[in-house]
């Protein structure tokens, strides 16, 4: 054999085994029988539930691995998940009973899901302190194993949101023996979902492989052997990801709504994320001016939300004045145009306050890429009253109070949960992010608590939308855009894909549309 | 030959010390923390008071910085603050994937850009100029940039490969290889272009000297006089660039990694630093400087073998 003819074969070989393997990836792209890859922003904070985040796209960490004690649906219901019948069983709304599904067993396949393991877990609330524990800590009184299938939460105080919160992370229910260790739950855990956490394929920070739970009490609910989630900082990567076969979900913003559809992607959405500009600074620590309702009211005269709603997120979304989200029984739609584009009004309100040459503060950036075009159109409208909104950014800095409060206000996309903790979280609540000055207003006060001790739904929703109703007027923020929350998909690998009321994604049981 | 090396490596004390020492500081005087990161944005000063005690951030700068030292010494890098998983499992799962990337890079790019650089320089005229203005663009062409454009290419418009992504060698060699040709084409441009210009230049010098004429005098075929004279002679100064590329490739992982959504080192330590996870980012840095002390050296002994000369001095 002659050098070149030698060639000739060792060229041919390579060919050969490239266009095998390219072959073998175009087959595996679209044949997604037992596997699906979902694309996310974030990387879970930790698999204990306690010590994790609702919200985001974190919850679709943990979902796969834990069984809730009800489930969230896309209707805003509730379904049975560990339990199986729930509800109050007093007319104060404090005392809330759950029957156990009989039979269901942890992962390990031994340990049994009883009450006794519903109590240990909902008792860890009195010890453990993580990112959501006061939503349902703070009126936690006791809880009782009645006998092996039955357990009574009391409550100190009404909490409307008590389903919502058992139905996350506060219902997710981890196995007893596994308690006893909890540091280890960080990255290994121990619950009684349909997956299990394949920890020797899973990179911490990047991706995350579920396969199958064998000893899930309802094995026949999913259909994907294996799910992997796999975390994409960038946007485009998980679009690409997606129009390529790579992914199969992904979660995203607004920016590529329009380059997916004409890719042929699935696109889901709803308004779910409310962008506004926290006016922490409200009582004039760091910008007087901003001590005056007035002058709050002129800056929420001064912007143009139509124009915003279209230029920045490019129509998908709706206006509003309120901070309560569309979800939540504390909306009010009539809030939505409380403040109307009216820059002539908002120059006489600053003028009335004694500001008619304007004033400056500044305002924090905790998200440029995200935010940046949104808090310069903000920033361009207030200048045209003669308010000069100077833009701090601070890009990879985790959000800290006492960082916020070197600022009048900040910038925020928020998605509501319900109107009980939402209240808590953005305003009533002192020191923190949200409320990093510390602002207390006894009226919101009153008003809240008036309305969580309503029984009657309808009572309670009239009474949390009288406190929006007050913040607005106040206006202790900005709000200006409810922006959709969007997942794509493809078509070949999901069906019917829906949005859950409140949730940024749709929630891990969409999976089951295979 | 052992001195030299004892007397690298002992060097090499000194700069890790004042490397960890600065990452230190600076991680330190950032604003935030891991407690923040860890508890979100809902969190009350009570709780993110008891988070920094139970994980020693409360304490002041120096007793921090003595016990990380003291860890560091007996060689424990300690658990991340935020995933709690051991920094040195977190580096290890991850350096397969930058390193895989960076040597890869590093060989294709050698391969590509010492060829075309002897080419260049072996046919003159309009290839050599060719190649001169392909390489001017190539080395203006940022990897992100050029990864996009392949990726939009081969992955979106032809399907013949992944978008992104990557497959451990150990669950499919096949997926594994086609996950790392783009990235590693991506990240080799700027290489290849600089390579090409560096070989062309160093054989130019080469083909001139006076034994090279000898050579062509005595009858030798060109490729001998190329390959067996030329290139050795050649091949020192383009050693040095090929070293510093790894390096620079090591560094340039870090956005490609992004672009391409590889669990590289270059995505662990940016997740650090953004959420104040100080262990993460110290082992990340150590990590680093001895790859890059270990590269120098291997470079100096590498080119102590190729020149005698740099041997004796």
């Amino acid at each position: 054999m002659t050098t070149s003819q030698t060639n000739r074969g060792m060229l041919a070989a390579v060919g050969m085994t490239l266009a095998i393997s390219f072959a073998g990836y175009a087959g595996d792209a679209f044949a997604q029988d037992t596997t699906i890859t979902v694309g996310v922003q974030r990387a879970p904070n930790s698999f204990d539930p306690l010590l994790s985040v609702w919200g985001g796209q974190y919850q679709m960490y943990l979902l796969p691995v834990y069984e809730p004690l009800i489930r969230q649906s896309t209707d805003g219901t509730y379904l049975p998940g560990l339990a199986v019948e729930w509800g109050y069983v007093d007319d104060a709304n404090l005392q809330f009973q759950l029957k156990l599904r009989e039979g269901v067993t942890f992962s390990d396949g031994t340990t049994p899901v009883n009450a006794a393991a519903v109590k240990q877990n909902l008792d860890r609330l009195f010890e453990v302190t993580g990112p959501q524990t006061k939503e349902l800590a703070d009126s936690l009184d006791s809880v009782e194993a009645t006998d092996d299938l039955t357990v009574i939460v009391k409550l100190k105080t009404q909490n409307p949101d008590f389903q919502r919160i058992i139905s996350q992370l506060s219902g997710m229910i981890v196995n007893p023996s596994a308690l006893a260790e909890a540091a280890n739950l960080a990255n290994n855990p121990a619950g009684a979902g349909p997956y299990l956490l394949d920890t020797a394929n899973t990179i911490i920070n990047d991706t995350y492989v579920y396969t199958k739970n064998p000893n899930y009490y309802d094995p026949a609910a999913y259909s994907y052997e294996t799910i992997t989630m796999k975390v994409y900082a960038d946007q485009n990567a998980m679009l690409t990801a997606l129009q390529s076969g790579v992914a199969q979900l992904g979660y995203g913003g607004p920016d590529n709504v329009e380059v997916a559809k004409r890719s042929g992607l699935q696109v889901v959405q709803q308004p779910t994320n409310v962008f506004h500009l926290v006016i922490s600074d409200r009582d004039g620590a760091v910008a007087p001016a901003l001590a005056d309702e007035r002058v709050r009211q002129a800056l929420n005269y001064a912007v143009d939300r139509e124009a915003i709603l279209a230029a920045i997120y490019r129509g998908e979304g709706t206006i509003t004045t309120q901070i309560f989200a569309p979800n939540t029984n504390a909306y009010d739609p009539a809030l939505d145009t409380f403040y109307d584009y009216n820059p002539e009004k908002a120059k006489q309100l600053l003028a009335d306050a004694g500001y008619a040459d304007g004033f400056t503060f500044s305002v924090a950036n905790l998200f440029p890429q995200r935010d940046g075009d949104y808090v310069q159109a903000v920033a361009a409208y207030l200048a045209d009253v003669g308010v000069t909104m100077n833009i701090a950014s601070l890009a990879g800095q985790a959000p800290d109070a006492a960082l916020l409060r070197q600022h009048s206000a900040f910038v925020n996309g928020f998605g509501g949960q319900g109107a009980f903790t939402d209240a808590k979280t953005l305003f009533l609540s002192k020191g923190t992010v949200f409320n990093a000055f510390s602002s207390e207003d006894p009226e919101l006060n009153q008003l809240w608590s008036d309305a969580a001790a309503q029984s009657d739904d309808a009572a309670q929703a009239a009474g949390f939308q009288k406190l929006s109703r007050a913040l607005t007027e106040k206006a202790w923020f900005l709000p200006t855009t409810v922006v959709n929350a969007v997942a794509y998909y493809r078509e070949d690998a999901l069906q019917d894909v829906k949005m859950t009321p409140g949730v940024t994604v749709p929630l891990f049981y969409e999976l089951r549309n295979k | 030959m052992l001195w030299f090396v004892t007397k690298r490596l002992l060097t090499a004390i000194p700069t890790l010390l004042i490397i960890t020492s600065l990452t230190f500081l600076l991680v330190y005087f950032l604003p935030g923390d891991a407690a923040q990161t860890i508890l979100g944005d809902q969190a009350t000063p009570e709780q993110l008071t008891q988070v920094r005690q139970e994980l020693g951030l409360d304490q002041p700068l120096g007793t921090q910085y003595v016990a990380y030292l003291g860890d560091l010494v007996r060689g424990e890098f300690g658990h991340s603050l935020v995933t709690k998983q051991s920094v040195l499992q977190a580096i290890g799962q991850r350096s397969t994937v930058t390193l895989t990337l960076a040597i890869g890079a590093t060989v294709f790019s050698a391969l590509i850009g010492i060829g075309l650089g002897m080419w260049a320089s072996l046919k003159g005229g309009t290839v050599d100029r060719v190649l001169r203005t392909v390489t001017s663009m190539g080395m203006a062409i940022p990897s992100f940039w050029g990864g996009l454009l392949l990726v939009l290419l081969f992955a979106v418009t032809l399907n013949l490969l992944p978008a992104n992504g990557y497959v451990a060698f150990g669950k499919s060699p096949s997926k594994w290889a086609l996950s790392l040709i783009l990235p590693i084409i991506a990240i080799s441009i700027a290489a290849i272009s600089t390579l090409t210009r560096q070989t062309r230049a160093s054989f130019q010098e080469v083909l001139g000297k006076d034994f090279i004429r000898s050579l062509r005098a005595s009858g030798l075929p060109v490729y001998v006089i190329a390959f067996k004279h030329g290139l050795r002679n050649a091949a020192i100064p383009v050693i040095t660039v090929i070293g510093l590329q790894f390096v620079a490739l090591l560094g340039g992982a870090v956005i490609t990694e992004q672009v391409f959504a590889l669990p590289g080192i270059g995505q662990l330590v940016v997740n650090a630093v953004q959420q104040r996870d100080i262990p993460v980012v110290q082992g990340v840095v150590v990590y680093i400087t001895v790859v890059v002390l270990l590269v120098n050296l291997t470079l100096d002994l590498v080119q102590g073998w190729l020149n005698p000369k740099v041997r004796l001095s």
